[in-house]
């Protein structure tokens, strides 16, 4: 089964919560550090030849706007709630735009509907 | 740095989000441009992937004072923020509010200095260099 990437870019360098239910599902986490992290999403992802990306910025996910205009990534941004999160998955978003919401369960259920709905439907 | 692309992203976000006027695209995006333009006199030069993130988050925050929905945050996320980058954070938010014609409260003023500390340790690295 190939290891679903994830690449977190918070605000304020935190998104180790995210990461902790990234890994619960099984998937690869990569939490980048420093305040800005979200302003590298796009770039760190790139590079990571990542699978999803998820950008926390308080406002609603600007990170996600940068990393669409920089590399094309399919991005939604302004997003509030896991269930939004998992609902951009399932409709094929690779990058997703949060306010602060570092929880365990919203990196878990990401990781989790991407199995069921992404690319490889790694189920 | 030429921030000739803000009207774009204004109108990117605030067009298909929320529903702009011209009027407001225009207000917006003259609202962003004072504020680049005092980070850049005050030695916080954005970059184009940091006036990007910093332009989409001013566009929203246009449509929370109309909404008078302000941004709630635990203030813990902000521990790494010091006196200083609080102090240009309440200078830009006198100019945002000069143009939004509406109080900003203190988490907001707190996300603005997240921006303004952000693009700082960007400089640090050597801003946008990919």
């Amino acid at each position: 089964m190939k290891e679903i990437k994830v690449v977190i870019g918070h605000r304020m360098g935190k998104g180790n919560n995210v990461a902790k239910g990234v890994q619960k599902a099984s998937g690869k986490a990569i939490v980048i550090p420093g305040m800005g992290a979200d302003m590298k999403l796009g770039d760190v992802m790139h590079e990571q030849n990542a699978d999803i990306g998820i950008s926390f910025c308080g406002g609603g996910g600007g990170g996600a706007l940068a990393a669409h205009n920089k590399y094309g990534y399919k991005a939604i941004y302004d997003l509030r709630s896991i269930d939004s999160g998992v609902a951009a998955i399932k409709k094929g978003y690779k990058v997703l735009g949060f306010s602060f919401l570092d929880v365990e369960d919203l990196g878990y259920r990401i990781v989790e509907a991407y199995k069921k709905s992404g690319p490889d439907k790694n189920e | 740095m030429d921030y000739g692309f803000i009207n774009n992203i204004v109108k990117e976000k605030g067009l298909s989000m929320y529903g702009f006027s011209n009027e407001e695209i225009k207000l917006v995006s003259d609202c962003c441009n004072e504020v680049l333009n005092f980070c850049k006199d005050n030695k916080v030069e954005f970059d184009e992937t940091a006036a990007t993130v910093f332009i989409a988050h001013l566009t929203t925050l246009y449509e929370r004072v109309k909404k008078n929905d302000f941004a709630s945050i635990n203030s813990d996320i902000f521990d790494q923020i010091g006196d200083e980058l609080f102090d240009m954070a309440e200078k830009v938010t006198a100019i945002i509010k000069k143009y939004y014609k509406h109080d900003i409260t203190k988490d907001e003023i707190f996300l603005i200095a997240s921006h303004i500390g952000a693009m700082k340790e960007r400089l640090k690295e050597g801003g946008d260099t990919k």
